[in-house]
């Protein structure tokens, strides 16, 4: 029986939504559930789609420095205990995440409270990824994008990086503040002060092993 | 006969091809040994195969392209990496760890950066010395603070968390101090004190462009996701340069671009310059018109859209007479999602685009303007002009113009 246009019409958006997740088209040429935190880290940067379960990973690293997690669900578990994740996007840990996912999961590791939208409307859960994902626009953490695009690798790492840098200077996790500045590493006239060598051993060098 | 004829033509076109291609073979084959591309720092890649935009190639731009890809794993998989012979005709530098947070590893520039965590790492201490032929991981939560020894020149240089890096070449060579870095993701800052007999040579090369330095502290190089920064900080001094290397889509060299940045400037991949930049580099509203300044607000009611957004000379003008919203960074996607609401044709000017003057809007009011195109908005009634005698004149209408 063919459908008639009224029925074209209301099964429309269902094409829209089950089309906007699926699993990763690529294998990567590592597994990435054997990798350690550090390891992990520099595995996003090169993977070309990040899988919800590596964004749960990613978020868990970001917001404790560590993930001791077992499995996808333990990780789930514990981002919607912190309220990082929310259990209605229902996302499957094979799925290609999105950059809305990703960016409300930041915004809750980062403490922003966003805009008025998303405060008055995002709550609720409706628009939560969205007003996320447009306060790091704002923020300019994140290219200008849309909350159903899939989320790479790359792009994953330079978020990554940017929230951890924002977690710093807002004081969410203790920092030594190694770095090199004008304002630490400059005398009174200027000039760049450069520490003497610490005295060290032999060279670690692996050309000298 | 016309069909003996075509037969003919159709066997001399055919031992003809065949007798090219094996040429052709003849000449792969020939090449097949020479896939090991030695640099001229000394660091020999065998067939780097690179799985994204940009490919090296035999090029002397291609081997700038293979170290900075030893640092980045995603971008390249370099086989057969041998071990640096950097050193060779100069005497070894190294980098002596000053300051350490967290725990960055380091290793051999050939070994997986995915790998961290197994015993081909070691977590840097302070004391640890770093010379050639080194790759550094330095995950969030860590950073990295070096020293060159010998100390002349002086030199400090930091890792910023999310760095992956590789000490490609470190030596004195004929009184200068070369040193050549490989940022695969992350951002190094630096400083030399020049000073002495002993010059510095110091490169940083990205996937995505090279920094040289000109006697030059405290600058920085950030790479992440296809773009780059490099900027001097703002008490900086000296000069930097900043390489850019276009490749096609074969891997084939489209040209360089160069930019110097003094203090306080700095530039990315879109290679704009710095007065351009300033112009940019702010959040602009675009739904909030009130809040739009002169030059924004008349840049759209010039119908130009947002192609001001545009590089310099750049504003190209598609079909639909909307600006190119393609070109700004070279297909990066950096523009993405930037709506070009240019409602008539813009008009391209073969000698560049020269921006919009800071100036106030020529808008007409229903109450006229001035002569320099300043909007009256209101007028009011004032009290009895009074002569020179004292006699009342009677009123007068006073105007009030916005500025």
């Amino acid at each position: 029986m063919p459908l008639r246009a009224w029925q074209l019409i209301l099964l429309a958006p269902l094409v829209f939504s089950v089309a906007c997740a699926g699993p990763r088209p690529t294998t990567p040429r590592v597994d990435s559930s054997t990798l350690t935190d550090t390891g992990f880290q520099f595995y996003l940067n090169e993977v070309d789609l990040v899988t919800v379960d590596e964004a749960y990973r990613a978020m868990l690293i970001l917001a404790d420095g560590e993930d001791t997690s077992q499995n996808f669900s333990e990780r789930e578990q514990k981002l919607f205990e912190r309220g990082i994740a929310r259990s209605a996007w229902e996302l499957q840990p094979d799925h290609v995440v999105d950059a809305g996912s990703v960016a409300y999961m930041v915004c809750q590791v980062c403490d922003l409270k966003g805009g008025l939208n998303d405060r008055l409307i995002g709550w609720s859960g409706l628009g939560d990824r969205r007003y996320a994902l447009r306060e790091l626009i704002y923020r300019q953490m994140i290219d200008e994008s849309v909350d159903y695009q899939y989320m790479t690798g790359s792009a994953m790492f330079a978020l990554f990086r940017k929230a951890d840098d924002l977690r710093a200077k807002k004081g969410l996790y203790e920092s030594k503040g190694v770095d090199l500045t004008d304002e630490g590493d400059r005398d009174a006239a200027g000039h760049l002060i450069v520490p003497d060598a610490v005295p060290g051993g032999p060279s670690n060098t692996p050309t000298d092993e | 006969m016309a069909q003996s004829v075509r037969i003919s033509v159709f066997m001399t076109l055919a031992m003809m091809f065949a007798l090219s291609g094996a040429h052709v073979r003849g000449d792969v084959e020939k090449m097949q040994p020479m896939t090991t591309v030695p640099s001229s720092q000394g660091v020999q890649i065998a067939q780097a195969t690179i799985s994204r935009n940009s490919v090296a190639q035999d090029t002397p731009t291609g081997s700038v392209n293979d170290r900075a890809n030893l640092a980045s794993n995603g971008t390249a998989s370099a086989q057969a990496t041998s071990q640096p012979t950097s050193t060779a005709g100069g005497e070894p530098m190294y980098y002596v760890v000053q300051d350490v947070d967290g725990k960055p590893m380091y290793s051999s520039v050939s070994t997986d950066a995915t790998s961290a965590g197994d015993s081909n790492w070691k977590v840097i201490k302070v004391g640890d010395r770093l010379g050639s032929g080194v790759k550094i991981l330095v995950p969030v939560r860590a950073a990295l603070k070096l020293v060159l020894e010998p100390s002349t020149p002086p030199m400090v240089m930091a890792f910023e968390p999310g760095t992956q890096v590789a000490i490609e070449d470190l030596a004195l060579r004929n009184g200068v101090a070369v040193s050549r870095l490989a940022l695969g993701v992350g951002a190094v800052k630096a400083g030399v004190a020049e000073s002495g007999e002993i010059r510095s040579d110091m490169t940083i090369s990205t996937p995505a462009g090279t920094l040289s330095k000109r006697g030059t502290d405290i600058y920085t190089v950030e790479y992440q996701n296809g773009r780059f920064r490099m900027s001097l900080s703002d008490q900086g001094r000296g000069l930097i340069q900043a390489i850019q290397l276009k490749f096609g889509s074969q891997g084939q060299l489209l040209g360089t671009r160069s930019r110097f940045v003094t203090r306080g400037q700095f530039v990315t991949q879109e290679m704009f310059k710095a007065i351009d930049h300033v112009r940019f580099d702010r959040n602009i509203n675009v739904n909030d018109l009130i809040g739009l300044t002169n030059n924004e607000a008349l840049t759209i009611l010039n119908n130009r859209g947002f192609g001001f957004v545009l590089p310099i000379g750049e504003n190209t003008v598609n079909i639909l007479g909307s600006p190119n919203m393609q070109t700004p960074d070279g297909g990066t996607g950096l523009m993405n999602g930037v709506t070009t609401v240019g409602i008539g044709r813009a008009t391209p000017r073969r000698e560049g685009d020269f921006g919009v003057g800071q100036t106030l809007l020529p808008i007409r009011s229903p109450l006229g303007s001035d002569n320099t195109g300043r909007r009256i908005v209101k007028t009011r009634k004032t009290d009895c002009a009074h002569g020179e005698s004292g006699q009342c004149r009677g009123a007068r209408r006073m105007m009030k113009r916005r500025m």
